[in-house]
């Protein structure tokens, strides 16, 4: 069943026209990926899911209700739900208080009880943020600020989340550890939207891929196969990374 | 188009004593031009450096004070006062600035609805000078027709020096600053001293059109120099559009028009300015002209039709490069100079805390004069602060920084920048409201800028500074691959490509030590493969210092020649990248069992 469908996607910003004619679709629990280069539109596209942007045309259904055009708030509550490039955690708030902000976009079980039980599962998932629970979020490493940003979008409940470059700024421990972390919440059946450039990360994780070149989708298919696929490995796998250092 | 539009305006605006002898509208018409040449001036300071002014009347009453002081008393003539008036607002606006300047945003319009506040006062307790609440009388007085003109020609003349101002390097250094002061540090820019330049030209202009408001009225008092005034100006710099050079010429005409047009409304003027300014917020944030227009990055587009017209100078490039190249010269020469084996940068004992937190503990490290150093380490363990403490944004607690064996520690980050040392920042730095070629241009031409007043006159020099700053930029640009990008906003720039343009931009102000903060950071794994060579080209071609900061391993092992390891503020291991790489310490701390 598809989660997430967006057809002929096309937005961009003031005269700009970055994405053009953008189709893909999320299949429930399953994780999605995009890969492309730099200004291909990749992390336009996930604003534009999430209502950041506004689409200029096309359309983006959840469970086949419309949300295109949505403002993102409308977006986020109705279970999509954006962990943007760069984190955006509130840094002048404790990692509690970022936590429960994240539960205020669900639309049920904001009772005390529901959001206590999700703040566990948050703090089971990543371990280091109890330690620093009663810190300023802002005290956190790159790292750490990385897993608080999962962790939040994760107390809105989400039906999809979109996660834009997740391993960004990270050194190799945490991103081994937020990619660990990725695919225990994909066997906890989540539905994901990943943008990632550590490509072969990401489609070793992924069910699905997309291939995102100058806002259109060029290539698409299982992720096993994306990986196999020769001018895939050439225009974005890259030699030394297909074998990885040691 | 927009041609056009001047020439029709400039037209309508010259010609209308000739159309009509009532007073009524050539008193208005003046208005409108005295209230453009303020404004444009404003725009100088809130337009392109992001600064707030709400204490400009202050200054529009000491340009008309000085001129209205110097005739009635001293019996100059205007057209000597004139000039004395703007030089002395001007310089008032400087010290103002000086003092001001130490804060800015919100807090910096306080300090100037302050000092508008003051001159008021000065202006009613004065009195041997200002003759007080009464005003001063009888000031010299051209026939009306002759004011109207003079003031629509001086009008045209200060759009015209704004117009010239935001081509030159200066216009780009002010927004520069306005989009990263951090950024226009970095490129050896004094972000306080290019605020003050800015402040003073905004009060020079609101000056001069002091002057010729004391000459149109033939009498002034402290009336209409009140904080009601200086509101005024900054709400027609808004609603026509700050930024735009055109944005004073409409926000003046509809603010000075409509309550005259709407006369039954005359007594609800306040509440008329107060429902525009909130309406002109809600539905046009960008100002009248800001909305009419394009989106921005326009400057360079023109830059592009003249190359292709071939209207640039070959000898005026020439003159440019010779210029720009002397300087350039006597950075490479300091390096030729010395031998290859004295270190271009040592760092002994550098330690700093924050809040108690030793982010940087007894670090020691010396750079090469070439060559790639690697500096690698957790999440927080104090990479970007020893980055901060090398280019000056930080001053360590305690330890030394040399650069050449000179100390530099505690020296601000544009005195460091100047003596060649660039960087990147880990969240990359663009200034947004220039195009991508004006943002290397402001590396280019770094603190060489001129004068001022040079750059308003639009003399000859700065125009042929300003061509050869943009073909060196476009040329830079086309080597980066970012040729596509040019012309554009870099704030619609993808965050890979940002980081780019900030390579391109730190490399364009020809240093010699060059310190990339995450250079790699959403770089395809293809795209760091080109990076990789790049910086290989950068050492050997350039034969450039560069200090690394990265977590990309296979980036970091392929092209540096030391890697240093950074944990909790120490340095835990350093040597080869091989040597490093089976460091147990490292990998516990940092590759990780995997890896």
């Amino acid at each position: 069943m598809t989660a997430l469908a967006v057809s002929g996607l096309v937005a961009g910003y003031g005269a700009i026209q970055v994405l053009h004619e953008v189709s893909l679709a999320i299949p429930a629990g399953r994780i999605v990926t995009i890969v492309g280069a730099n200004g291909a539109g990749k992390t336009t596209l996930l604003k534009t899911i999430a209502g950041v942007l506004r689409p200029w045309r096309g359309n983006v259904l959840l469970d086949g209700e419309t949300i295109g055009g949505r403002p993102s708030y409308w977006v986020a509550r109705r279970g999509v739900v954006l962990v943007p490039e760069g984190r955006g955690i509130f840094g002048d708030q404790t990692v509690r208080e970022n936590l429960l902000l994240g539960a205020l976009a669900r639309r049920e079980g904001r009772d005390q009880q529901s959001v206590a039980v999700d703040l566990e599962r948050s703090l089971t998932l990543f371990p280091i943020l109890r330690e620093r629970l009663e810190g300023l979020a802002g005290g956190l490493s790159g790292g750490q600020q990385q897993m608080l940003a999962l962790a939040r979008g994760l107390m809105a409940r989400p039906r999809v989340l979109l996660l834009d470059e997740p391993s960004l700024g990270l050194s190799p421990i945490f991103v081994q550890q937020i990619f660990g972390a990725i695919g225990r919440l994909r066997a906890e059946g989540l539905t994901i939207l990943l943008v990632e450039q550590m490509a072969v990360q990401a489609l070793a994780l992924a069910d699905h891929a997309y291939i995102l070149e100058r806002g259109r989708v060029t290539l698409e298919g299982p992720a096993d196969a994306v990986r196999e696929n020769p001018a895939v490995v050439q225009a974005y796998l890259g030699r030394s990374d297909a074998h990885p250092v040691r | 188009m927009v041609r056009l539009a001047w020439g029709l305006l400039a037209a309508c605006a010259a010609a209308l004593p000739l159309f009509t002898t009532n007073t009524y509208y050539l008193y208005v018409g003046a208005s409108v031009g005295l209230l453009t040449i303020v404004t444009s001036g404003l725009n100088v300071l809130v337009g392109f450096t992001g600064q707030l002014s709400f204490g400009h009347a202050g200054f529009y009453a000491i340009g008309a004070y000085a001129a209205a002081c110097l005739t009635t008393r001293a019996g100059w003539s205007p057209w000597a006062a004139m000039p004395v008036a703007i030089v002395v607002t001007a310089l008032v606006g400087a010290g103002v600035a000086g003092a001001a300047l130490r804060v800015t945003g919100p807090y910096l319009a306080m300090v100037t609805i302050a000092f508008g506040i003051i001159v008021e006062g000065i202006l009613v307790e004065w009195v041997s000078l200002t003759n007080g609440p009464g005003g001063i009388f009888n000031i010299p007085k051209p026939t009306l027709r002759v004011s109207y003109w003079l003031i629509v020609a001086v009008a045209g003349f200060a759009l015209v020096l704004v117009a010239n101002l935001r081509r030159s390097g200066w216009g780009r250094a002010f927004l520069a600053v306005k989009g990263s002061d951090i950024a226009a540090e970095s490129l050896g820019l004094s972000s306080y001293y290019v605020r003050i330049v800015a402040f003073s030209v905004s009060a020079a202009f609101a000056g001069g059109a002091g002057g010729l408001f004391a000459y149109l009225n033939g009498y002034i008092s402290p009336d209409s120099f009140s904080l009601q005034t200086s509101i005024l100006f900054v709400l027609a710099l808004l609603f026509g559009g700050e930024g735009r050079v055109a944005g004073p010429v409409v926000g003046s005409l509809v603010l000075t028009l409509l309550p005259e047009v709407l006369t039954s409304l005359v007594d609800y003027r306040l509440i008329l300015y107060g429902s525009l300014l909130m309406l002109s917020i809600y539905w046009l944030p960008v100002g009248v002209v800001g909305a009419l227009a394009p989106r921005r990055g326009a400057e360079g587009d023109r830059d592009g039709e003249r190359r292709r017209r071939g209207h640039g100078d070959p000898r005026a490039r020439e003159h440019g490069r010779g210029g720009d190249g002397g300087q350039r010269r006597r950075k490479t020469e300091e390096v030729e100079g010395r031998s290859a084996e004295q270190a271009l940068l040592t760092v002994e004992g550098a330690s700093l805390a924050f809040g108690g937190v030793a982010a940087l503990a007894d670090v020691s490290l010396e750079i090469p004069t070439r060559g790639i150093r690697a500096v690698i380490g957790p999440n927080g363990a104090g990479k970007t602060t020893l980055l901060n403490a090398l280019s000056g944004f930080y001053v360590p607690d305690g330890g030394a920084i040399r650069l050449d064996g000179t100390p530099v520690a505690g020296r601000p980050p544009y005195v460091i920048a100047r003596r060649g040392v660039a960087r990147t920042f880990q969240t990359a730095q663009v200034f947004g409201e220039l195009s991508v070629l004006e943002n290397v241009a402001v590396g280019i031409t770094g603190e060489g800028l001129g004068s001022v007043v040079w750059a308003l006159l639009g003399a000859p020099w700065t125009r042929r500074a300003d061509w050869a700053a943009r073909r060196e930029a476009r040329a830079a640009l086309a080597e980066a691959g970012l040729t596509e990008w040019t012309d554009r906003p870099a704030d619609v720039l993808p965050s890979g490509l940002r980081r780019r343009l900030e390579i391109v931009r730190a490399l364009a102000t020809r240093p010699r030590l060059l310190l990339l903060d995450e250079p790699a950071a959403g770089l395809s794994p293809s795209e760091i493969k080109e990076l990789d060579a790049y910086l290989v080209r950068l050492r050997e071609e350039r034969g450039l210092a560069i200090v690394l900061v990265e977590h990309h391993m296979d980036l970091v092992m392929a092209v540096s020649d030391h890697v240093t390891v950074l944990d909790y503020g120490r340095v835990i291991a350093g040597g080869t990248p091989d040597a490093v790489r089976t460091n147990p310490a490292v990998i516990e701390a940092y590759l990780g069992a995997t890896q």
